[in-house]
């Protein structure tokens, strides 16, 4: 009963058919395959184009049943039949192709569709039956092989592939869809209508009715729909490729930033860490994800307010554009950990920021090598290709006075006028590099002009210039040693001088004085000639007392030195002093330790030591008062001290007091000379000289000579 | 003899020494003779004997060190007072003067209380050397 229902009811097998065929080619028609990495996916508009031929074909055979036959709608029936074979059979063929190899691959070539469809065309035209001989051969020819090859082609290609359809999970549609093309060919294109041509007289539709009591139709529609079901099962491959793509993407970049030197965080405005990758993880540790950004990296419970590096993330927030500063972090071990931070904000459609990438390099390596710069004695800078200081040392924030921020702020003007920067550079850059390049920098103090050496060279990465080194080097101490040297010499000069100049001046000195002292000698106190006598006579003695010291001054070290007795030396330099101090109402007290070992020194010059001082000390006591000389034996040194009660050094004085031609007395009083004469007396027996005064109490000069 | 004793020869080239001796000696009662170098100093001791000779270092034709040399092998006995100007500046010679002979040794420009006392000194001394003689 079953079978005769769908003997009587044919028209709803067809429509089943057709529809099946018709939602098969839509489906692969809207199935984006664009880009895809699978073979099939260029050929399948074959398959689709097959699918609305025959489901419009079996569509038509429907309208026939309920309609009745129109000479139109067979021509077009005949034309959607053999025209969808025809697709039918080049997705066979171009399936079969693409999935074999070798001699079978070789086998079906690409111009068998046009031979057959020829050959069709041909034989139909000279058969009595145009249209039943091409339908049927169309069967045989086409649909038949066509089948045949989808069937073994799907096979195939899911062995071929696989691995790649493994994880899919779509291989029963491959096998379904080759099985039910593989029966379509038999079914299709074996069971033909009944005619003369080939097997179709033995096997046609009425044979297989009559055999296995079912249209062959029905075998074919479930066919149709099997084959419907496993093609849409196959292109969720194409969904599932895309994915696929897509993860790929991602772990590729996933990889790419876990590959990264850099460490990069994903913070959300409330300094949470929602994403890191391997570096930062590797870094701080893996628990990371949901910590709180100041905690994870400073190790503090608060916002980064009150640090020394202050937080970049609130930069941003309130600039809105991206930051680079450079922190200490400290890793999970505690270690402080140098990274030059880079923030950029991420904003939503309105341009607020909701997010921020944090990414932090670590240079604490970099940062190492400028410690290492750092600890330079020498005031050292680097300055990069747009001459930017980018490294400053201490030293050299100390000879300028800039601070560290200032500095780094800065260019070479900081420290040169435009004209000396663009002489540097033109030098540097020719030559790579400057040696000893002496001129004057700018300090904070613009007035205040320091004179340094500089050496500078060039850093090249690649031939480019990355940047300048430059030490420069304090010349102010050399300056000054080069001044007093240049003036030790004009003082040896101004000795030889006076050495050669003294016997002439000495001989016309010596008779003035002498005649003036003569002829005083010869005048009575109230004469008119006493007073002018004295005057040529005191001041004849002021130029010898000059030319003397002048002597001594430039007297050089070839004097010679013998052993002497210190006490008696003194003894009679004092019994010249003495002159002086009877007059003016000063008392020399001695105090000399006795049985001082004798040493080797130069008497007269030690002499000249002791009456220099006591000139001074009487010149100090006006009025009158105690010079109190000492000597004592210290462990290895002898000691002399000299005291006065005079009116003591003032601070200003004591500076300046052994310096050539320093003097507080009057314009004609004094030479300048006398204490310079003692200290360099003293430094050439390597002795010391030392002074203490009170304003007002007195002064002490400490002498202090080598016995050995 | 009582002249002899105030007997003095200065030898220097300049002229302005050689005319203060003679004004300060000749008042003091001294008779002064002078020579204006070395060699004219050496030729004069040759005749004549002198209580104190003033011996300048630096002169032309034969310079003090030299005529100090001569006059002491010639008249040990005469006390000669070397008078520098003391153009070396190492004073070389002034400082081993007494080494060599010589009874003291001053430095031009010196005051006339240091010639007078010098002259005091050497007169005094060779009294007092005389006076041992005698006995």
């Amino acid at each position: 009963m079953t079978y005769q229902w769908v003997q009587d009811n044919l028209d709803v097998v067809f429509f089943f058919y057709g529809l099946s065929f018709i939602i098969m080619g839509i489906a692969i028609l809207l199935q984006p395959k664009k880009g895809s990495g699978l073979k099939i996916s260029g050929i399948f508009w074959l398959l689709a184009m097959f699918g609305l031929l025959h489901g419009m074909n079996e569509l038509l055979d429907m309208w026939t049943i309920i309609r009745g036959r129109h000479y139109i709608l067979d021509s077009i029936r005949w034309f959607t039949l053999v025209s969808s074979f025809i697709f039918l059979f080049e997705f066979g063929r171009r399936l079969f192709v693409c999935n074999s190899a070798g001699k079978i691959k070789n086998l079906v070539k690409p111009y068998f569709t046009f031979i057959i469809v020829l050959l069709i065309v041909v034989l139909s035209f000279v058969s009595s039956d145009f249209w039943t001989t091409g339908s049927t051969l169309a069967r045989y020819l086409l649909a038949f092989p066509g089948g045949l090859m989808i069937g073994f082609g799907f096979f195939r290609y899911c062995k071929c592939e696989k691995e790649l359809l493994k994880p899919s999970k779509i291989k029963k549609y491959f096998i379904a869809a080759g099985l039910a093309f593989f029966l379509y060919g038999i079914f299709g294109g074996l069971v033909v209508n009944k005619g003369s041509i080939l097997l179709s007289g033995v096997i046609n539709n009425d044979s297989f009715l009559s055999v296995v009591k079912i249209p062959v139709q029905v075998f074919r529609a479930l066919c149709a729909g099997l084959s419907t079901w496993g093609i849409i099962g196959m292109l969720s491959m194409f969904s599932w490729e895309k994915t696929r793509q897509i993860h790929d993407a991602l772990i590729t970049r996933e990889k790419i930033i876990d590959g990264m030197d850099e460490g990069i965080l994903l913070i959300d405005r409330n300094f949470r860490i929602l994403e890191a990758n391997k570096m930062e993880k590797e870094l701080y540790g893996g628990a990371i994800i949901g910590d709180y950004c100041y905690h994870a990296t400073h190790n503090v419970s608060k916002q980064c307010a009150g640090l020394s590096d202050p937080c970049p993330l609130a930069e941003v927030l309130a600039s809105g554009e991206k930051i680079s500063v450079i922190h200490t972090h400290y890793d999970d071990k505690n270690n402080p950990v140098y990274v030059e931070i880079t923030v950029h904000p991420v904003k939503d459609e309105e341009g607020e920021i909701f997010e921020f990438v944090h990414i932090s390099k670590d240079i604490t390596k970099i940062m190492k090598l400028e410690e290492t710069l750092e600890s330079v004695s020498d005031p050292l800078i680097v300055i990069n290709h747009e001459e930017k200081i980018t490294t400053a040392n201490p030293m050299f924030l100390e000879l300028t006075g800039y601070s560290r921020e200032e500095t780094l702020r800065g260019t070479l003007e900081l420290i040169f006028i435009e004209e000396e920067k663009q002489l540097f550079m033109r030098n540097v850059k020719r030559n790579g590099f400057i040696r000893n390049y002496e001129l004057e920098i700018y300090t904070k103090e613009r007035n205040n002009k320091i004179p340094v050496s500089l050496n500078a060279a060039i850093i090249k990465y690649q031939n480019n210039i990355m940047g300048i080194v430059c030490v420069l080097r304090d010349l102010r101490e050399i300056k000054t040693l080069q001044s007093q040297v240049v003036q030790s010499e004009k003082m040896a000069a101004v000795g030889q001088l006076a050495g050669g100049v003294a016997h002439e001046i000495n001989n016309p000195l010596g008779v003035i004085l002498g005649f003036a002292q003569v002829i005083a000698r010869n005048v009575k106190e109230g004469d008119n000639l006493y007073v002018p006598l004295k005057s040529i006579e005191r001041e004849a003695i002021r130029c010898k007392n000059l030319v003397g010291d002048l002597l001594t001054f430039s007297r050089s070290d070839k004097s010679v030195m013998a052993s002497i007795d210190l006490n008696s030396a003194i003894r009679s330099a004092l019994s010249l002093v003495e002159a002086r101090t009877k007059t003016q109402n000063i008392e020399i007290v001695r105090s000399f330790e006795e049985n001082l070992p004798k040493f080797t020194a130069n008497s007269n010059q030690v002499q000249q030591v002791i009456i220099n001082l006591c000139n001074n000390a009487i010149d100090a006591m006006p009025d009158g008062g105690k010079i109190a000389v000492k000597t004592k034996k210290l462990e290895r040194e002898v000691e002399i001290t000299i005291s006065d009660t005079g009116s003591g050094i003032p601070e200003e004085v004591r500076r300046h007091l052994f310096e050539p031609f320093f003097t507080t007395k009057e314009v004609g009083k004094g030479t300048g000379l006398g204490l310079s004469l003692v200290y360099e007396i003293i430094k050439k027996h390597n002795g010391t000289v030392e002074v203490e005064s009170e304003l007002n109490e007195g002064t002490t000069f400490r002498i202090r000579l080598n016995l050995e | 003899m009582n002249v002899s004793g105030k007997n003095i020869l200065v030898i220097d080239d300049e002229k302005g020494i050689q005319e203060l001796f003679r004004f300060l000696l000749e008042t003091e009662g001294y008779h002064v003779t002078v020579a204006n170098d070395g060699r004219d100093g050496v030729e004069i001791v040759k005749k004549e004997d002198f209580s104190l000779i003033f011996l300048d270092v630096h002169m032309p034709r034969m310079k003090g060190p030299e005529a100090l040399r001569i006059i002491k092998q010639m008249k040990p006995d005469i006390p000669i007072v070397i008078f520098s100007s003391s153009s070396d500046a190492n004073h070389a010679f002034e400082r081993r003067a007494k080494e060599l002979g010589a009874f003291e040794c001053i430095y031009k420009p010196s005051t006339i209380e240091e010639i007078l006392e010098v002259i005091e000194r050497v007169l005094g001394k060779s009294k007092e050397v005389k006076q041992k003689g005698n006995f």
